[in-house]
């Protein structure tokens, strides 16, 4: 007998619906359970305090600032060159064996495991470069990690602007950067903007690419200047997590809850961002 | 006294690839004068356009054979720039592309990419455009409001007024009135006869009754070969060569 279409419809639908639900479980579950466990270390004085007794008691503040430093600086080292390559594939490079090896390239090096980003960092800028264990290292390797996120979303971000509005501004006697400037990347702009904040929050949050080039154990003062090292939340959370014995479970989960709250607001930032542009978009 | 070239075309075909799209058209197109360019589809009118400002530059793997001379000058000379060349040969599209902007930075779009254009310089640019491209009444209390929320007619008479602004000596109009509605479409070809008077224009119109309404010079084109080419009274009324016959009376195409 044939099951009635109608029949294989709604089972199809559940099925589906379910899928969707259960993706959200998870995330829920775990925003939940952090903020249940951590809540209660949340103060002032744990956001604004150095750390004190071995980690023991204080504050996270120099976990904190590490982080947002290293944040700047891995969008001021990958935002202009991967944009400019984004920008570079999309409206100049013609179809050739070299722009496909570099977008080879690229997608193979989003593929890298994070802690070969922080290897090659060690080797190349603390070494060689001699930049020590520093903010300036930590950047440039966090950076190089972010590049491939924003090449790609730059460039399809521009590959989406309709090819009508460039042929309308070379007909207007309009310079292909013209065109980009004046209309294509502003189209773009939306796209591009969650590209860079989705891959900056991805850095925020890694540990292995610090970890040998800028991530302090224990560092209870602000860093000096881009040569200093510094402590940075996600080493900060591994190591009170496992490096520290007696450690208060309430300051893990703190930390951890800061850390997400710092990742999930730039991700905010990210959609609306992306809303405010949508809206004025009129194609 | 015979009219004065502004464009000539010397054995001139377009490759797409290894597709021959134009092939061998010799022209000479008037200042002053309203071309139009008549035949079946496929039959290379929009190529032969493209050609004349370089837009056919931008085909991948386009190929151009034989000579095109603006005022006398060859157009892929090396030194001359495409971008001026295309502030000198605007063109009005099928569909009316306005950007993604309000509807005064769409008619300064052209001239504010060179330098040293003032403000006011531009508004008086931007409506003398829209003046001429008989929109100016529809719009002048919206100027920086989107152009993308104007009707098609209006944007159809936006793109013309921004193709305008670039103070053109030619202007190239590729069916630009196919979409729209009888009362613009007669706007449109109103404004054309206007322009005349000190612009050479060529246009693919988009039936052969716009052609002999505006046309004083008619080129028929098929599969990409120049068939005929006269005064429009001359094609329409004693054509030459049977297939031009066979296409104006519709019994093709
Ligand atoms: N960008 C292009 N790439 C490849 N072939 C093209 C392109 N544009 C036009 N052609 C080809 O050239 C021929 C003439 O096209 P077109 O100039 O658009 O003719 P018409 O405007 O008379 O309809 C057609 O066979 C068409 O397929
Ligand atoms: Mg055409």
């Amino acid at each position: 007998m044939r099951v009635p279409r109608y029949t294989t419809q709604k089972v199809a639908f559940g099925i589906i619906t379910a899928a969707a639900v259960g993706v959200v479980i998870p995330l829920v579950l775990v925003i939940a359970y952090i903020v249940v466990q951590g809540i209660g270390a949340i103060s002032w004085e744990f956001i604004s305090a150095m750390p004190r007794s071995g980690m023991r008691e204080g504050g996270i503040l120099p976990a904190l600032v590490g982080t947002i430093w290293l944040t700047i600086g891995t969008a001021v080292t990958s935002i202009p060159f991967g944009v400019g390559a984004g920008i570079y594939l999309s409206e100049y490079a013609a179809d050739n064996s070299l722009t496909r090896t570099i977008r080879l390239a690229i997608i193979n090096l989003a593929g890298v495991p994070s802690v070969v980003y922080g290897l090659f960092g060690l080797g190349l800028f603390v070494i060689f470069l001699r930049f020590g264990m520093s903010i300036v290292a930590g950047s440039l390797t966090l950076g190089i990690m972010t590049l491939p996120v924003i090449i790609s979303t730059t460039e399809q971000a521009l590959a989406s602007v309709p090819q009508s509005f460039r042929i309308v501004n070379a007909s207007l006697g309009g310079t292909t950067w013209q065109g980009i400037r004046k209309v294509t990347l502003r189209q773009a702009l939306p796209g591009i903007i969650t590209g860079v904040i989705l891959g900056l929050e991805r850095a925020a949050g890694e540990t292995a690419p610090i970890l040998f080039t800028v991530a302090a154990f224990y560092l209870p003062r602000l860093p000096h200047s881009a040569l200093d090292q510094t402590m940075a939340l996600p080493y900060h959370l591994f190591v009170i997590s496992t490096q520290v014995p007696g450690m208060p479970i309430q300051i893990q989960y703190g930390t951890a809850l800061v850390l997400m709250v710092f990742v999930l607001t730039m991700n905010l930032l990210a959609t609306l961002i992306r809303r405010y542009f949508r809206r004025r978009r009129q194609w | 006294m015979p009219p004065t070239a502004k464009i000539v075309l010397e054995d001139v075909s377009f490759y797409y690839g290894q597709e021959p799209a134009l092939q061998h058209v010799s022209l000479e197109i008037a200042d002053k004068e309203i071309l139009a360019i008549i035949g079946p589809g496929m039959s290379a009118k929009s190529t032969l356009l493209r050609i004349l400002n370089r837009l056919s530059d931008l085909a991948t793997e386009g190929r151009l054979e034989g000579r095109v001379l603006l005022d006398g000058k060859d157009i892929h000379d090396p030194d001359v720039s495409v971008t001026q060349l295309r502030t000198r040969v605007g063109v009005v599209f099928a569909v009316p592309v306005p950007l993604p902007l309000s509807i005064w930075d769409n008619v300064a779009y052209g001239p504010q990419l060179r330098r040293g254009v003032s403000k006011s310089e531009l508004d008086s640019l931007v409506e003398k455009s829209l003046r001429a491209a008989a929109v100016w009444d529809e719009v002048e209390d919206r100027l920086h409001e989107p152009a993308m929320a104007l009707s098609g007619g209006q944007q159809q008479r936006v793109c013309l007024a921004r193709v305008l602004a670039l103070e053109p000596e030619v202007i190239l109009l590729d069916e630009p009135c196919s979409g729209l509605d009888p009362i613009s479409t007669m706007k449109v070809e109103e404004a054309l006869l206007t322009l005349k008077k000190d612009h050479c224009i060529v246009i693919v119109p988009h039936n052969v009754q716009q052609a002999s309404r505006i046309g004083d010079r008619v080129a028929f084109l098929m599969g990409g070969e120049l068939v005929e080419h006269g005064s429009a009274e001359q094609v329409f009324t004693k054509p030459r060569d049977s297939r031009t016959d066979d296409y104006i009376t519709g019994r093709f195409g």
